[in-house]
Protein backbone atom coordinates (compact mmCIF):
# COMPACT_ATOMS: atom_id res chain seq x y z
CA UNK A 1 0.00 0.00 0.00
CA UNK A 2 2.50 2.69 1.05
CA UNK A 3 4.32 2.50 -2.18
CA UNK A 4 1.43 3.24 -4.16
CA UNK A 5 0.58 5.96 -1.28
CA UNK A 6 3.92 7.08 -1.79
CA UNK A 7 3.61 7.66 -5.39
CA UNK A 8 0.38 9.71 -5.21
CA UNK A 9 1.40 11.42 -2.25
CA UNK A 10 4.71 12.75 -3.49
CA UNK A 11 7.06 14.34 -0.54
CA UNK A 12 6.53 17.69 -1.64
CA UNK A 13 2.82 17.34 -1.67
CA UNK A 14 2.79 15.84 1.70
CA UNK A 15 5.19 19.27 2.94
CA UNK A 16 2.80 21.57 0.94
CA UNK A 17 -0.14 20.32 2.50
CA UNK A 18 0.73 20.01 6.17
CA UNK A 19 2.13 23.42 5.64
CA UNK A 20 0.99 25.16 3.12
CA UNK A 21 2.50 28.85 1.96
CA UNK A 22 0.33 31.59 1.50
CA UNK A 23 -2.11 29.61 3.48
CA UNK A 24 -3.44 33.13 5.20
CA UNK A 25 -6.02 35.63 4.99
CA UNK A 26 -4.98 38.60 2.66
CA UNK A 27 -4.02 42.09 4.33
CA UNK A 28 -4.44 44.14 0.99
CA UNK A 29 -7.30 44.83 -0.93
CA UNK A 30 -7.98 41.34 -3.02
CA UNK A 31 -10.19 39.71 -5.32
CA UNK A 32 -11.12 36.44 -4.40
CA UNK A 33 -11.60 33.53 -6.70
CA UNK A 34 -13.72 30.51 -4.98
CA UNK A 35 -12.04 26.98 -5.93
CA UNK A 36 -15.15 24.40 -5.08
CA UNK A 37 -15.64 20.92 -5.45
CA UNK A 38 -18.99 20.28 -5.16
CA UNK A 39 -18.26 16.31 -5.22
CA UNK A 40 -16.70 16.19 -2.01
CA UNK A 41 -16.74 19.32 -0.13
CA UNK A 42 -13.47 20.83 -0.47
CA UNK A 43 -13.34 24.64 -0.91
CA UNK A 44 -11.14 27.35 -0.86
CA UNK A 45 -11.15 31.05 -1.12
CA UNK A 46 -7.92 32.21 -3.49
CA UNK A 47 -6.92 36.29 -2.66
CA UNK A 48 -5.15 37.71 -5.34
CA UNK A 49 -4.14 41.52 -5.03
CA UNK A 50 -6.45 43.97 -6.96
CA UNK A 51 -3.46 45.32 -8.55
CA UNK A 52 -3.81 43.61 -11.41
CA UNK A 53 -1.06 41.86 -13.83
CA UNK A 54 1.35 40.61 -12.51
CA UNK A 55 0.22 38.70 -10.27
CA UNK A 56 1.02 39.65 -7.12
CA UNK A 57 -0.24 39.51 -3.12
CA UNK A 58 -1.00 35.93 -3.66
CA UNK A 59 -3.11 33.98 -0.67
CA UNK A 60 -5.41 31.31 0.37
CA UNK A 61 -7.62 29.70 3.04
CA UNK A 62 -10.11 27.21 3.24
CA UNK A 63 -9.95 23.43 3.82
CA UNK A 64 -9.25 20.50 1.09
CA UNK A 65 -7.80 17.11 1.19
CA UNK A 66 -3.55 16.74 0.55
CA UNK A 67 -3.57 17.09 -2.90
CA UNK A 68 -5.80 20.05 -3.22
CA UNK A 69 -4.16 22.30 -0.50
CA UNK A 70 -0.22 21.37 -2.03
CA UNK A 71 -1.78 21.91 -5.25
CA UNK A 72 -3.21 25.29 -4.45
CA UNK A 73 0.16 26.30 -2.50
CA UNK A 74 2.09 25.21 -5.12
CA UNK A 75 0.29 27.14 -7.30
CA UNK A 76 0.27 30.62 -5.67
CA UNK A 77 4.39 30.09 -5.65
CA UNK A 78 4.40 29.65 -9.24
CA UNK A 79 2.33 32.18 -10.57
CA UNK A 80 3.31 35.08 -8.27
CA UNK A 81 5.35 37.27 -10.78
CA UNK A 82 3.76 35.73 -13.79
CA UNK A 83 1.42 37.66 -15.72
CA UNK A 84 -2.41 36.49 -16.03
CA UNK A 85 -1.73 34.82 -19.32
CA UNK A 86 1.43 33.25 -18.41
CA UNK A 87 -0.32 31.70 -15.19
CA UNK A 88 -2.99 30.48 -17.65
CA UNK A 89 -0.62 28.76 -19.94
CA UNK A 90 0.87 27.28 -16.87
CA UNK A 91 -2.69 25.75 -15.93
CA UNK A 92 -3.57 24.81 -19.00
CA UNK A 93 -0.21 22.28 -19.80
CA UNK A 94 -0.13 21.14 -16.08
CA UNK A 95 -3.98 19.90 -16.51
CA UNK A 96 -2.32 18.40 -19.84
CA UNK A 97 0.22 17.03 -17.49
CA UNK A 98 -2.24 15.77 -14.80
CA UNK A 99 -4.06 13.66 -18.21
CA UNK A 100 -1.27 11.99 -19.09
CA UNK A 101 0.36 14.24 -22.10
CA UNK A 102 3.84 14.81 -22.96
CA UNK A 103 4.16 18.10 -21.71
CA UNK A 104 6.45 20.37 -20.30
CA UNK A 105 5.53 21.67 -16.48
CA UNK A 106 7.06 23.11 -14.17
CA UNK A 107 9.72 20.97 -12.05
CA UNK A 108 7.61 21.07 -9.10
CA UNK A 109 4.41 19.86 -10.91
CA UNK A 110 5.98 16.68 -11.44
CA UNK A 111 4.75 15.92 -7.54
CA UNK A 112 1.35 15.40 -8.98
CA UNK A 113 2.81 12.65 -11.59
CA UNK A 114 0.90 10.32 -9.44
CA UNK A 115 -2.41 11.92 -10.29
CA UNK A 116 -1.95 9.93 -13.69
CA UNK A 117 -2.10 6.43 -11.87
CA UNK A 118 -5.30 8.21 -9.46
CA UNK A 119 -7.64 9.53 -12.18
CA UNK A 120 -10.34 9.37 -9.40
CA UNK A 121 -7.77 12.40 -7.54
CA UNK A 122 -7.53 14.25 -11.03
CA UNK A 123 -10.24 16.50 -9.73
CA UNK A 124 -8.78 17.16 -6.54
CA UNK A 125 -4.93 18.57 -8.03
CA UNK A 126 -6.52 20.43 -10.79
CA UNK A 127 -9.15 22.49 -8.68
CA UNK A 128 -7.16 25.77 -7.85
CA UNK A 129 -5.73 25.67 -11.25
CA UNK A 130 -9.26 25.59 -12.88
CA UNK A 131 -11.18 27.59 -10.57
CA UNK A 132 -8.08 30.39 -12.17
CA UNK A 133 -8.87 29.71 -15.32
CA UNK A 134 -12.50 30.02 -15.20
CA UNK A 135 -12.29 33.23 -13.08
CA UNK A 136 -10.01 34.90 -15.83
CA UNK A 137 -11.90 33.85 -18.70
CA UNK A 138 -14.91 34.92 -17.41
CA UNK A 139 -13.56 38.44 -16.46
CA UNK A 140 -11.41 38.97 -19.80
CA UNK A 141 -15.06 38.05 -21.66
CA UNK A 142 -16.38 41.09 -20.08
CA UNK B 1 -38.91 2.52 21.40
CA UNK B 2 -40.39 2.54 17.40
CA UNK B 3 -40.82 -0.77 15.64
CA UNK B 4 -37.74 -0.20 13.55
CA UNK B 5 -35.20 0.72 16.31
CA UNK B 6 -36.17 -2.14 18.50
CA UNK B 7 -35.58 -4.51 15.29
CA UNK B 8 -32.15 -2.88 14.93
CA UNK B 9 -31.24 -3.27 18.65
CA UNK B 10 -32.35 -7.08 18.59
CA UNK B 11 -29.71 -9.53 18.99
CA UNK B 12 -28.83 -11.76 16.09
CA UNK B 13 -26.30 -14.45 15.40
CA UNK B 14 -23.55 -13.29 14.22
CA UNK B 15 -22.45 -15.67 11.38
CA UNK B 16 -26.46 -16.02 10.06
CA UNK B 17 -26.07 -14.27 6.94
CA UNK B 18 -22.18 -15.91 5.65
CA UNK B 19 -24.22 -18.31 3.69
CA UNK B 20 -25.29 -15.26 1.27
CA UNK B 21 -21.94 -14.14 0.11
CA UNK B 22 -21.71 -16.71 -2.59
CA UNK B 23 -24.70 -15.21 -3.71
CA UNK B 24 -23.10 -12.52 -4.88
CA UNK B 25 -20.83 -12.46 -7.85
CA UNK B 26 -18.90 -9.62 -6.97
CA UNK B 27 -16.95 -11.18 -4.44
CA UNK B 28 -15.86 -13.97 -6.74
CA UNK B 29 -14.04 -11.79 -9.21
CA UNK B 30 -12.78 -9.58 -6.29
CA UNK B 31 -12.17 -11.69 -3.71
CA UNK B 32 -10.35 -9.03 -1.54
CA UNK B 33 -13.10 -6.49 -2.36
CA UNK B 34 -13.98 -4.93 1.51
CA UNK B 35 -17.24 -3.05 0.60
CA UNK B 36 -18.49 -0.91 3.10
CA UNK B 37 -20.61 1.27 0.74
CA UNK B 38 -23.67 -0.23 0.94
CA UNK B 39 -25.77 2.89 1.68
CA UNK B 40 -24.39 4.23 -1.86
CA UNK B 41 -25.47 1.03 -3.86
CA UNK B 42 -25.69 -2.59 -2.77
CA UNK B 43 -24.41 -5.49 -4.72
CA UNK B 44 -26.44 -8.01 -6.85
CA UNK B 45 -27.28 -11.16 -5.88
CA UNK B 46 -26.38 -13.92 -8.61
CA UNK B 47 -30.48 -14.43 -9.35
CA UNK B 48 -30.75 -10.93 -9.95
CA UNK B 49 -27.98 -10.41 -12.84
CA UNK B 50 -29.65 -14.01 -14.02
CA UNK B 51 -33.19 -12.42 -14.31
CA UNK B 52 -31.89 -9.51 -16.02
CA UNK B 53 -30.13 -11.71 -18.50
CA UNK B 54 -32.83 -14.22 -18.55
CA UNK B 55 -35.14 -10.77 -19.42
CA UNK B 56 -33.22 -10.30 -22.20
CA UNK B 57 -32.30 -13.65 -23.29
CA UNK B 58 -36.19 -15.01 -23.17
CA UNK B 59 -38.54 -12.37 -22.64
CA UNK B 60 -37.44 -9.42 -24.15
CA UNK B 61 -40.04 -7.72 -25.78
CA UNK B 62 -42.23 -3.77 -25.83
CA UNK B 63 -43.62 -4.45 -22.05
CA UNK B 64 -47.14 -3.01 -22.44
CA UNK B 65 -47.40 -2.60 -25.72
CA UNK B 66 -47.60 -5.58 -27.59
CA UNK B 67 -50.37 -8.09 -28.57
CA UNK B 68 -48.58 -11.25 -29.23
CA UNK B 69 -47.71 -13.78 -26.15
CA UNK B 70 -43.93 -13.07 -25.92
CA UNK B 71 -45.28 -9.13 -25.06
CA UNK B 72 -48.13 -10.54 -22.76
CA UNK B 73 -46.08 -12.84 -20.82
CA UNK B 74 -43.43 -10.10 -20.28
CA UNK B 75 -46.48 -7.50 -18.98
CA UNK B 76 -47.29 -10.02 -17.07
CA UNK B 77 -44.03 -9.99 -15.39
CA UNK B 78 -44.05 -6.45 -15.18
CA UNK B 79 -47.34 -5.69 -13.47
CA UNK B 80 -46.67 -8.95 -11.13
CA UNK B 81 -43.43 -7.11 -9.43
CA UNK B 82 -45.94 -4.05 -9.17
CA UNK B 83 -47.85 -5.58 -7.06
CA UNK B 84 -45.27 -7.46 -5.00
CA UNK B 85 -43.67 -4.08 -4.60
CA UNK B 86 -46.81 -3.30 -2.93
CA UNK B 87 -46.86 -6.40 -1.22
CA UNK B 88 -43.30 -5.15 0.38
CA UNK B 89 -44.64 -2.19 1.32
CA UNK B 90 -48.08 -3.29 2.85
CA UNK B 91 -49.39 -0.53 0.42
CA UNK B 92 -52.46 -1.07 -2.65
CA UNK B 93 -50.60 -2.31 -5.79
CA UNK B 94 -51.76 0.16 -8.45
CA UNK B 95 -50.49 3.04 -6.36
CA UNK B 96 -47.03 2.23 -7.07
CA UNK B 97 -45.20 3.42 -10.25
CA UNK B 98 -41.75 2.57 -11.62
CA UNK B 99 -39.75 5.33 -12.11
CA UNK B 100 -35.71 6.01 -12.84
CA UNK B 101 -34.76 6.86 -9.58
CA UNK B 102 -35.76 7.86 -6.22
CA UNK B 103 -34.68 11.13 -6.85
CA UNK B 104 -37.45 11.01 -10.17
CA UNK B 105 -39.40 9.77 -7.78
CA UNK B 106 -38.91 13.04 -5.53
CA UNK B 107 -39.03 15.31 -8.79
CA UNK B 108 -42.96 13.93 -10.15
CA UNK B 109 -44.27 14.65 -6.14
CA UNK B 110 -42.56 18.28 -6.16
CA UNK B 111 -43.24 19.27 -9.94
CA UNK B 112 -46.58 16.91 -9.91
CA UNK B 113 -48.09 17.16 -6.47
CA UNK B 114 -46.19 19.78 -4.93
CA UNK B 115 -46.35 22.84 -7.31
CA UNK B 116 -49.91 23.15 -8.24
CA UNK B 117 -50.91 23.34 -4.63
CA UNK B 118 -47.93 25.77 -3.60
CA UNK B 119 -48.57 29.58 -3.48
CA UNK B 120 -46.65 32.55 -2.34
CA UNK B 121 -46.25 32.54 1.50
CA UNK B 122 -46.98 28.75 1.78
CA UNK B 123 -44.40 26.44 3.74
CA UNK B 124 -42.38 23.08 3.01
CA UNK B 125 -40.40 21.66 5.58
CA UNK B 126 -37.89 19.27 6.00
CA UNK B 127 -34.86 18.27 7.55
CA UNK B 128 -31.23 19.45 7.60
CA UNK B 129 -30.70 15.37 7.18
CA UNK B 130 -31.88 15.32 3.99
CA UNK B 131 -30.07 13.88 0.72
CA UNK B 132 -29.46 16.30 -1.80
CA UNK B 133 -32.60 14.41 -3.85
CA UNK B 134 -35.03 14.95 -1.04
CA UNK B 135 -33.60 18.85 -0.65
CA UNK B 136 -33.37 20.41 -3.54
CA UNK B 137 -36.82 19.56 -5.34
CA UNK B 138 -38.61 21.34 -2.37
CA UNK B 139 -36.30 24.56 -2.81
CA UNK B 140 -36.90 24.53 -6.19
CA UNK B 141 -40.58 24.39 -5.57
CA UNK B 142 -40.82 26.68 -3.31
CA UNK B 143 -38.21 29.56 -5.24
CA UNK B 144 -40.26 29.40 -7.96
CA UNK B 145 -43.56 30.26 -6.15
CA UNK B 146 -41.90 32.28 -3.41
CA UNK B 147 -42.86 29.89 -0.64
CA UNK B 148 -40.65 29.21 2.30
CA UNK B 149 -38.54 26.33 2.27
CA UNK B 150 -38.36 25.08 6.91
CA UNK B 151 -35.43 23.25 7.53
CA UNK B 152 -35.62 21.85 10.96
CA UNK B 153 -32.04 21.93 12.88
CA UNK B 154 -30.30 19.05 13.85
CA UNK B 155 -29.09 18.24 17.38
CA UNK B 156 -25.63 18.35 17.66
CA UNK B 157 -25.53 14.23 16.85
CA UNK B 158 -27.16 14.78 14.00
CA UNK B 159 -30.89 13.43 15.19
CA UNK B 160 -34.28 14.74 13.76
CA UNK B 161 -36.08 16.56 16.50
CA UNK B 162 -39.95 15.74 16.71
CA UNK B 163 -40.33 19.01 18.99
CA UNK B 164 -38.37 20.92 16.27
CA UNK B 165 -41.00 19.51 13.39
CA UNK B 166 -43.86 20.57 16.00
CA UNK B 167 -42.99 24.21 16.21
CA UNK B 168 -41.81 24.44 12.36
CA UNK B 169 -45.17 23.51 11.65
CA UNK B 170 -47.59 26.43 10.94
CA UNK B 171 -51.20 26.69 9.11
CA UNK B 172 -49.45 27.44 5.48
CA UNK B 173 -47.63 24.09 5.82
CA UNK B 174 -47.92 22.48 2.58
CA UNK B 175 -45.82 19.50 2.92
CA UNK B 176 -43.49 17.71 5.09
CA UNK B 177 -40.39 15.51 3.23
CA UNK B 178 -38.26 13.32 5.74
CA UNK B 179 -35.94 10.62 4.94
CA UNK B 180 -36.49 7.32 7.20
CA UNK B 181 -33.33 6.27 7.96
CA UNK B 182 -30.34 9.31 7.21
CA UNK B 183 -27.85 8.33 4.19
CA UNK B 184 -25.15 9.91 6.39
CA UNK B 185 -25.21 8.97 9.93
CA UNK B 186 -27.70 5.67 9.60
CA UNK B 187 -29.95 7.75 11.87
CA UNK B 188 -33.36 6.19 12.18
CA UNK B 189 -36.26 8.64 12.57
CA UNK B 190 -39.22 8.44 14.34
CA UNK B 191 -41.28 8.22 10.84
CA UNK B 192 -44.40 6.55 12.62
CA UNK B 193 -44.64 10.18 14.67
CA UNK B 194 -43.99 12.62 12.15
CA UNK B 195 -47.04 11.12 9.87
CA UNK B 196 -49.24 11.58 13.10
CA UNK B 197 -48.19 14.57 13.96
CA UNK B 198 -48.77 15.78 10.12
CA UNK B 199 -51.87 14.14 9.66
CA UNK B 200 -53.26 15.73 12.66
CA UNK B 201 -52.72 19.13 10.68
CA UNK B 202 -53.87 17.47 7.21
CA UNK B 203 -50.52 18.27 6.10
CA UNK B 204 -48.98 15.12 3.62
CA UNK B 205 -45.90 13.53 4.35
CA UNK B 206 -42.99 12.29 1.78
CA UNK B 207 -40.49 9.78 3.23
CA UNK B 208 -37.33 9.23 1.60
CA UNK B 209 -37.07 5.03 2.22
CA UNK B 210 -33.98 4.80 0.52
CA UNK B 211 -31.64 3.60 3.10
CA UNK B 212 -34.76 1.69 4.90
CA UNK B 213 -36.55 0.15 2.04
CA UNK B 214 -34.95 -3.37 1.61
CA UNK B 215 -35.38 -4.34 5.01
CA UNK B 216 -38.85 -2.28 6.09
CA UNK B 217 -41.01 -2.92 8.11
CA UNK B 218 -43.99 -2.29 6.26
CA UNK B 219 -46.37 -0.96 9.50
CA UNK B 220 -44.03 1.69 9.72
CA UNK B 221 -44.35 3.52 6.28
CA UNK B 222 -48.03 2.37 5.09
CA UNK B 223 -49.47 5.66 6.27
CA UNK B 224 -47.42 7.68 4.49
CA UNK B 225 -48.52 9.83 1.74
CA UNK B 226 -45.91 9.30 -0.79
CA UNK B 227 -42.46 7.05 -0.36
CA UNK B 228 -39.69 6.82 -2.79
CA UNK B 229 -36.91 4.83 -2.95
CA UNK B 230 -34.46 3.44 -5.57
CA UNK B 231 -34.47 -0.47 -6.46
CA UNK B 232 -30.06 -0.82 -6.57
CA UNK B 233 -29.99 0.31 -2.73
CA UNK B 234 -32.19 -2.68 -2.18
CA UNK B 235 -30.17 -5.71 -4.13
CA UNK B 236 -32.14 -4.46 -7.48
CA UNK B 237 -30.75 -2.92 -10.70
CA UNK B 238 -29.84 1.20 -11.33
CA UNK B 239 -32.14 2.80 -13.32
CA UNK B 240 -34.90 2.12 -11.26
CA UNK B 241 -37.42 4.15 -8.63
CA UNK B 242 -40.16 3.55 -7.00
CA UNK B 243 -42.84 5.90 -6.06
CA UNK B 244 -46.33 5.02 -4.06
CA UNK B 245 -48.71 8.16 -3.97
CA UNK B 246 -51.40 7.51 -1.49
CA UNK B 247 -54.95 6.87 -3.40
CA UNK B 248 -56.58 10.05 -1.91
CA UNK B 249 -53.27 12.08 -3.40
CA UNK B 250 -53.56 13.08 -7.21
CA UNK B 251 -50.35 13.15 -9.07
CA UNK B 252 -49.73 15.06 -12.64
CA UNK B 253 -47.07 13.34 -14.72
CA UNK B 254 -43.12 14.81 -15.12
CA UNK B 255 -43.09 13.26 -18.71
CA UNK B 256 -45.73 13.10 -21.11
CA UNK B 257 -45.73 10.41 -23.89
CA UNK B 258 -46.44 6.94 -25.60
CA UNK B 259 -47.54 4.36 -22.78
CA UNK B 260 -49.54 7.08 -20.64
CA UNK B 261 -52.34 8.02 -22.69
CA UNK B 262 -55.88 7.10 -22.72
CA UNK B 263 -56.71 8.76 -25.80
CA UNK B 264 -55.35 11.50 -28.06
CA UNK B 265 -56.51 14.20 -30.10
CA UNK B 266 -55.20 17.50 -31.60
CA UNK B 267 -56.32 19.50 -29.06
CA UNK B 268 -56.29 17.26 -25.85
CA UNK B 269 -54.77 14.23 -24.16
CA UNK B 270 -56.91 11.97 -21.95
CA UNK B 271 -54.57 10.48 -19.56
CA UNK B 272 -54.45 6.95 -18.24
CA UNK B 273 -55.09 5.94 -14.83
CA UNK B 274 -52.12 6.59 -11.76
CA UNK B 275 -49.51 4.63 -12.01
CA UNK B 276 -49.77 4.47 -15.75
CA UNK B 277 -49.83 8.30 -16.14
CA UNK B 278 -46.51 9.09 -14.87
CA UNK B 279 -44.60 6.50 -16.99
CA UNK B 280 -44.70 7.67 -20.27
CA UNK B 281 -42.10 5.80 -22.56
CA UNK B 282 -40.75 3.08 -22.35
CA UNK B 283 -39.71 1.05 -19.32
CA UNK B 284 -36.43 -0.56 -17.85
CA UNK B 285 -38.32 -3.93 -18.15
CA UNK B 286 -34.79 -5.53 -17.82
CA UNK B 287 -34.63 -3.40 -14.50
CA UNK B 288 -38.07 -4.28 -12.89
CA UNK B 289 -37.17 -8.15 -14.39
CA UNK B 290 -34.23 -7.97 -12.10
CA UNK B 291 -35.87 -6.15 -9.14
CA UNK B 292 -38.34 -8.99 -9.11
CA UNK B 293 -35.54 -11.56 -8.57
CA UNK B 294 -34.51 -9.01 -5.81
CA UNK B 295 -37.59 -9.15 -4.05
CA UNK B 296 -37.88 -13.01 -3.88
CA UNK B 297 -33.94 -12.91 -2.45
CA UNK B 298 -35.10 -10.30 0.30
CA UNK B 299 -38.12 -12.10 0.87
CA UNK B 300 -35.86 -15.07 1.31
CA UNK B 301 -34.01 -13.58 4.35
CA UNK B 302 -35.59 -12.87 7.99
CA UNK B 303 -35.63 -9.08 7.26
CA UNK B 304 -35.40 -8.56 11.44
CA UNK B 305 -32.40 -10.83 11.28
CA UNK B 306 -30.92 -8.77 8.49
CA UNK B 307 -31.05 -5.41 9.97
CA UNK B 308 -29.78 -6.48 13.85
CA UNK B 309 -27.14 -8.12 11.54
CA UNK B 310 -25.86 -4.86 9.87
CA UNK B 311 -26.80 -3.03 12.88
CA UNK B 312 -24.10 -5.42 14.95
CA UNK B 313 -21.60 -5.30 12.32
CA UNK B 314 -22.00 -1.21 12.86
CA UNK B 315 -21.85 -1.71 16.57
CA UNK B 316 -18.42 -3.39 16.91
CA UNK B 317 -17.31 -1.35 14.03
CA UNK B 318 -17.74 1.74 16.19
CA UNK B 319 -16.75 -0.04 19.43
CA UNK B 320 -13.44 -0.60 17.78
CA UNK B 321 -12.69 2.36 15.70
CA UNK B 322 -13.26 4.82 18.86
CA UNK B 323 -9.90 2.99 20.43
CA UNK B 324 -8.17 5.09 17.39
CA UNK B 325 -6.44 8.06 18.00
CA UNK B 326 -7.57 11.03 15.97
CA UNK B 327 -10.77 9.50 15.14
CA UNK B 328 -14.03 11.20 15.82
CA UNK B 329 -17.27 9.21 15.22
CA UNK B 330 -20.04 11.86 14.42
CA UNK B 331 -23.14 10.90 16.20
CA UNK B 332 -22.18 8.95 18.40
CA UNK B 333 -22.98 4.85 18.79
CA UNK B 334 -24.97 4.15 15.25
CA UNK B 335 -28.09 3.53 15.23
CA UNK B 336 -28.63 1.23 11.62
CA UNK B 337 -26.30 -0.49 9.33
CA UNK B 338 -23.76 2.64 9.25
CA UNK B 339 -21.39 5.28 10.41
CA UNK B 340 -19.44 8.57 9.78
CA UNK B 341 -16.55 9.41 11.31
CA UNK B 342 -13.58 12.26 10.73
CA UNK B 343 -9.46 12.13 11.33
CA UNK B 344 -8.17 15.31 13.37
CA UNK B 345 -5.24 15.86 10.69
CA UNK B 346 -6.48 13.33 7.73
CA UNK B 347 -8.84 14.62 4.70
CA UNK B 348 -11.79 12.18 4.36
CA UNK B 349 -10.32 11.75 0.58
CA UNK B 350 -6.96 10.64 1.63
CA UNK B 351 -8.22 8.17 4.20
CA UNK B 352 -10.70 7.21 1.79
CA UNK B 353 -7.83 7.02 -1.08
CA UNK B 354 -5.84 4.97 1.81
CA UNK B 355 -7.90 2.54 1.95
CA UNK B 356 -8.63 1.66 -1.23
CA UNK B 357 -4.93 0.53 -1.26
CA UNK B 358 -6.01 -2.41 0.83
CA UNK B 359 -9.52 -2.86 -1.40
CA UNK B 360 -12.06 -1.09 1.59
CA UNK B 361 -14.14 0.71 -0.21
CA UNK B 362 -15.76 3.62 1.66
CA UNK B 363 -17.68 6.60 0.79
CA UNK B 364 -15.44 9.97 2.02
CA UNK B 365 -17.34 13.60 1.14
CA UNK B 366 -20.03 14.99 2.55
CA UNK B 367 -22.25 12.19 0.80
CA UNK B 368 -24.92 14.14 -1.41
CA UNK B 369 -26.01 15.96 2.39
CA UNK B 370 -24.25 19.18 2.74
CA UNK B 371 -26.80 20.90 5.08
CA UNK B 372 -26.28 18.04 7.32
CA UNK B 373 -22.64 18.84 6.79
CA UNK B 374 -22.96 22.71 7.40
CA UNK B 375 -25.10 21.62 10.50
CA UNK B 376 -21.98 19.26 12.57
CA UNK B 377 -19.61 21.87 11.63
CA UNK B 378 -17.89 19.56 8.82
CA UNK B 379 -16.89 19.61 5.50
CA UNK B 380 -16.80 15.98 4.98
CA UNK B 381 -16.53 12.49 6.78
CA UNK B 382 -15.70 8.69 5.72
CA UNK B 383 -19.30 6.47 6.09
CA UNK B 384 -18.53 3.21 6.66
CA UNK B 385 -21.49 0.91 5.06
CA UNK B 386 -22.67 -2.52 5.86
CA UNK B 387 -24.66 -5.26 4.48
CA UNK B 388 -25.66 -8.94 4.64
CA UNK B 389 -23.06 -9.71 2.73
CA UNK B 390 -20.27 -8.06 5.12
CA UNK B 391 -18.91 -10.13 8.42
CA UNK B 392 -16.53 -8.89 11.26
CA UNK B 393 -13.80 -9.93 8.70
CA UNK B 394 -14.61 -6.82 6.94
CA UNK B 395 -14.21 -4.84 10.03
CA UNK B 396 -10.93 -6.04 10.79
CA UNK B 397 -9.68 -5.34 7.31
CA UNK B 398 -10.78 -1.70 7.73
CA UNK B 399 -8.81 -1.53 11.08
CA UNK B 400 -5.32 -2.78 9.99
CA UNK B 401 -6.15 -0.57 6.61
CA UNK B 402 -7.23 2.47 8.77
CA UNK B 403 -4.05 2.07 11.39
CA UNK B 404 -1.70 2.01 8.19
CA UNK B 405 -3.16 4.78 6.52
CA UNK B 406 -3.05 7.22 9.94
CA UNK B 407 1.02 5.61 10.06
CA UNK B 408 1.09 6.85 6.65
CA UNK B 409 0.56 10.35 7.61
CA UNK B 410 2.21 10.68 10.96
Amino acid sequence: MNDNLRTLYDELIRKHSDQPLRFVLPTFPSESIQAYNPVCGDKFTIYISKEGNPLHQLTFQGMGCAISKASASMMLGLIEGKSITEARVIGTLFIRYLRGEEVTVPDELHAFSGIRKFPERFDCAALPWLALDTYYKAHTSK
Amino acid sequence: MSGLAYIYNRPVAKTVFKATIPDFPIFDHHPDLVFLDSAATTHKPKKVIQAVTDFYETKYTSTGRGLYPLATAGTRQFESTRQQVAQHFGVAGNRIAFTKSATESINIIASGFLLPRLSPGDEVIVSAQEHHANFIPWQQACLSRKATLIVIPVDAQGAFSLSALKHAITGRTRLIAVTHITNVLGTINPIESVIELAHQHQIPVLVDAAQSAAFCDSRTLKDADFLVCSAHKMFGPQGLGLLYAAPQHEVAPLLYGGGAIRHVQADETLLRDYPYSLEAGTPDAAAVAGLNAALEFIHSLTASDAIAYVHQLALQCYDRLKQLNGIQIIGGSPSSSMLAFTHNRIHPHDLATGLAQDHVCVRAGHHCAQPLADALGISGSVRVSFSIYNSEKDIDRLLESLNRVIRFWS
